[in-house]
């Protein structure tokens, strides 16, 4: 069964034009998918709606269906939805919101109503993860801007979901960051984690197992 | 004394900030501002930051204050130009008596901003605040600085396009500010929308309730020091209204 399927997927803004037209993907269980292509053909439009942003949170004019692991996405309740597909995006600035580094972390396991003692152990394993350990009581603000998006990686990994969306998460990383989130997600793919990222450049396609072009509205599978 | 429950400190801040509103007779003003001076200390708030906030408010209080002495007429009259009286006792007594309560609320809001966000959120959910009322309290206070720095970022920007802003008039000065304050406010409706998405993408709002990983617990020293500040306030208040 496929972790994350999009089915026929057409999207347009209001009355603009479609961005997407019948648009079919799919990622199975461990396995790193990479959706390519030119600005505004749709890429972060497509990671929103595979992860239940839109419509939930932004409008549009959507048809198809996203499944996760076989139900219909829009069947699940928020709830449901965390617990399986975490989403990176672009600016860690916007990902972060609280003074230090554990508080951060925190923030997703709360709202799932986890108890402390599983709460306390969910955060040293994300840090862990991220190599970041020794930074638990740090406040946000001091962190690099690599640095932050590890974090906010981190705090996605500690809701433990079985598909992570990333929507260009490499584009402000330095080089030695880039290395590490790399070898988080290679670790994810071996705990048959899905991955579906967003990335435009050569360097990443080493982590793929298949890549997706989006242009025009269509997208088509290309060999690596 | 910093690591006071937060509850003991929203106490205090409401005691305060309540009898700011309520006391208009200046010696009790000035006892409740060194009262509040001594908690302000005590609890840990910045000193610096408190200081820096002061000197920006500066200029707006010596206007409260020139507006006070100047449109107050009743009272003994204590300067005079020619025969006119410019300075009235009342006009004095109410300019510092409404300097003192902005004094007193800078001060309670200095102590509530040295409190850890975490540790304030805890205590409001064993007050049994909603939690999505204390969030959207919590993000609020944390956006104010983001928007003023999107403003100055924008002045900024203004000004390395050519724009001299001290060579402005105030007239104009104040139709540029108009002008920025429409983009200011799109960029930060956006930011918050952003927000809003990666919070719920985190699962914010998934659940009716939600748990604290950070757990504030009243301790013996924070039940006597309410009871103290509740004992304070009974007495203060029954002076202020029986011994006028």
């Amino acid at each position: 069964m496929n972790a994350l399927e999009g089915r026929q997927i057409s999207f347009s803004y209001g009355r603009g034009k479609t961005l997407l037209s019948q648009v079919d993907f799919y990622v199975q269980p461990g396995e790193c998918v990479i959706l390519q292509g030119p600005s505004g053909s749709g890429k972060t439009t497509l990671c929103h709606i595979a992860g239940g942003i839109i419509p939930r949170s932004f409008s549009g004019d959507l048809e198809g269906e996203v499944l996760l692991f076989g139900t219909p996405l829009h069947s699940l309740s928020l709830a449901d939805v965390v617990k399986n597909v975490g989403i990176l995006f672009q600016n860690p600035d916007s990902q972060l919101f609280f003074p230090t580094v554990e508080d951060e972390l925190a923030f997703g396991p709360e709202n799932l109503c986890l108890p402390r003692e599983e709460i306390a152990l969910r955060i040293a394993e994300a840090l862990d993860a991220v190599e970041m350990s020794s930074f638990r009581l740090v406040e946000t603000d001091t962190l690099s801007h690599g640095q932050k998006q590890r974090i906010a990686l981190a705090a996605v990994l500690a809701l433990r979901p079985r598909v992570l969306i990333l929507d260009e998460a490499f584009s402000q990383l330095d080089t030695a960051s880039t290395a590490i989130v790399k070898g988080v997600l290679r670790r994810q793919k071996e705990l048959g984690q899905a991955i579906f990222m967003v990335e435009n450049g050569e360097e990443h396609l080493e982590l793929a197992e298949r890549v997706y072009e989006l242009q025009g509205g269509q997208i088509r599978e290309v060999a690596l | 004394m910093s690591r006071v429950d937060p509850r003991v400190k929203l106490f205090w801040v409401m005691l305060c900030t309540s009898g700011a509103l309520i006391f208009v007779r200046l010696p009790w003003m000035a006892g409740l501002l060194l009262f509040c001076r001594l908690g302000t200390f005590s609890f840990g708030a910045d000193r610096k930051a408190l200081r820096g906030r002061l000197a920006r408010f500066l200029p707006l209080f010596l206007l409260i204050l020139l507006v006070h002495i100047v449109f107050v007429r009743t009272g003994t009259p204590l300067l005079f130009i020619r025969k006119y009286p410019i300075v009235t006792f009342d006009g004095l007594m109410r300019g510092a008596t409404t300097l003192m309560r902005f004094f007193i609320i800078l001060c309670s809001a200095a102590v509530m901003a040295g409190e850890n966000t975490r540790r304030v959120l805890a205590a409001f959910s064993k007050m049994k605040v909603p939690y999505l009322f204390s969030f959207m309290l919590m993000i609020a206070l944390r956006f104010l600085p983001t928007f003023s720095t999107s403003f100055s970022d924008a002045l900024i920007a203004l000004q390395l396009r050519g724009v001299e802003l001290k060579r402005l008039s105030l007239v104009k000065k104040l139709r540029l500010y108009r002008d920025l304050l429409l983009p200011v406010v799109a960029d930060a409706v956006v930011k918050s929308r952003v927000l809003a998405v990666v919070m719920e993408a985190r699962g914010f709002g998934a659940m009716p309730r939600r748990t604290s990983y950070l757990e504030v617990r009243m301790t013996l020293r924070d039940w006597v020091l309410t009871g103290v500040l509740f004992v304070l306030g009974i007495v203060a208040l029954g002076g202020y209204y029986f011994f006028p």
